[in-house]
């Protein structure tokens, strides 16, 4: 097969089934119900340190959670969750609540929506820790 | 002149193939409502890793054929290209690949590479394309060695490579649940391979298999899916991102950032590269073995069954 051919099926094939998955609204993204939603989310990705309480974010798409020496975050990914514990990793302010940079690779920096009160609550969490 | 042997490109052949069958997945999951997921975000990943893969092949393929190639022209041995020879071939290439897969889950350098094709939380027919970039620079391609140089043509041997392929692409769904026994015992199917993506502890390392699920059997690694332990798809750290950079590429960083750490030995910085994943100089992470404990420890009730054995 020629190289023109592949890269037109290639890019079509791509853009074609994006557009599709995308009006068929499979779009993410995943939203947590109630705090429990965001517990079992956390364990179970961190099983062995199990969460002793939830602050979930102002659009409920993530969520702070601590537990015994501790704290992390779990968050919404597309139509599934993530999680990470928060080793030393202090948010910056922003306009819109709370920016997280992981130290790993494997995470792309996160912006998590708060309002004034709720970022008031994320931050003296993670100050307790 | 079998030196002049060459056979199609099948995986790029089967492209058209992919997405019709995708489509066709994707029609079946909306009209009866079970039978896998998608989501856009994650399933155009997958797609932009598949291409990622084909062009790193075009880029960077002419050095394990190459080495092939040197490898033709040393052995003394030409097995011809009769279609017996050609289905042999497959075989074994079946088995080079059951060990390349293998050493991809237990040696870090190599799942710095394979890691990408576990990395999505989804299991339908794009997770399939989720394949690496960085193959090349694993050197598996000295598993093929020996098959080239006992007398199979360097172009048949990646032609059978290939057929591998895109057998297994097809086994990435959750449409179809399970075949007849007799298909299920000699066969890598859905089933199989679904329980190779779990990140459950029971599913850690298992059915490294291609086509035949046979050799997970002759070698100790099968482990069958159970109804009673649902498949939770991915990696035992999830990844945080969408970017097909930081997945293609998050594992070779990791191994760097840990090998060039201070005050390690010799010894401990080749282990970061060597060892099985989740090794750690200080204990501080799980290989899959101790997941498996640890796991076993919150229930014991496991104990004795398929995977904690
Ligand atoms: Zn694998
Ligand atoms: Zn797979």
């Amino acid at each position: 097969m020629s190289l023109q051919v592949l890269l037109v099926l290639v890019v079509g094939g791509i853009a074609g089934i994006a557009a599709i998955l995308h009006f068929m609204g499979l779009t993410g993204p995943y939203r947590f119900s109630e705090g429990q939603d965001a517990v079992a989310a956390w364990e179970r990705e961190v099983p062995e340190r199990p969460a002793t309480n939830v602050h979930l974010s102002s659009d409920s798409r993530a969520s702070l959670i601590t537990f015994d020496g501790g704290s992390g975050i779990v968050w919404s990914f597309g139509d599934d969750t993530v999680a990470r514990i928060l080793e030393g990793t202090r948010p910056l302010e922003t306009k819109t609540g709370l920016r997280f940079d992981f130290p790993d690779f494997g995470s792309s920096a996160l912006n998590v929506r708060l309002n004034d009160s709720d970022r008031d609550i994320w931050l003296k969490a993670l100050e307790a820790q | 002149m079998t030196d002049q042997l060459t056979y199609p490109d099948v995986v790029q052949l089967a492209v058209p193939f992919f997405i019709i069958a995708i489509l066709i997945e994707l029609v079946w999951i909306a009209v009866k409502g079970r039978g896998g997921r998608y989501e856009t975000r994650d399933a155009v990943t997958s797609l932009i890793m598949g291409a990622g893969n084909v062009a790193s092949g075009i880029l960077l393929g002419f050095i394990a054929w190459g080495f092939f190639m040197v490898l033709w022209e040393i052995t003394p041995l030409d097995l011809g290209s009769s279609w017996w020879v050609v289905l042999i071939c497959f075989v074994l290439d079946d088995l080079r690949y059951y060990w390349v897969h293998r050493f991809g889950h237990r040696i870090r350098w190599v799942w710095a590479s394979h890691v990408n094709h576990h990395s999505s939380q989804h299991y339908n027919l794009t997770t399939a394309l989720r394949q690496t970039w960085t193959g090349t620079f694993t050197f598996m391609m000295v598993v093929r060695a020996p098959l080239i140089l006992v007398g199979f043509h360097p172009a048949m041997v990646l032609f059978c490579g290939g057929l591998n392929l895109i057998y297994q692409f097809w086994i990435h769904t959750e449409a179809i649940n399970k075949f007849p026994r007799w298909v299920e015992a000699v066969m890598n199917t859905p089933s199989h391979h679904r329980a190779h993506h779990g990140r459950n502890a029971r599913y850690l390392d298992c059915n490294y298999a291609g086509v035949l699920i046979i050799w997970d059997k002759m070698f100790g690694t099968f482990v069958p899916e159970q109804d009673d332990d649902k498949v939770d798809y991915g990696l035992v750290h999830n990844l945080g991102t969408f970017n097909p950079l930081r997945i293609a590429f998050h594992e070779w960083v990791g191994i760097y950032r840990d090998m060039t750490q201070r005050g390690l030995t010799l010894r401990e910085r080749l282990m970061y590269a060597l060892a099985p994943p989740g090794w750690s100089h200080d204990g501080s992470r799980k290989s899959s073995e101790e997941l498996k404990q640890a796991h076993l420890q919150r229930h014991p009730e496991d104990k004795g069954s398929a995977g904690f054995s």
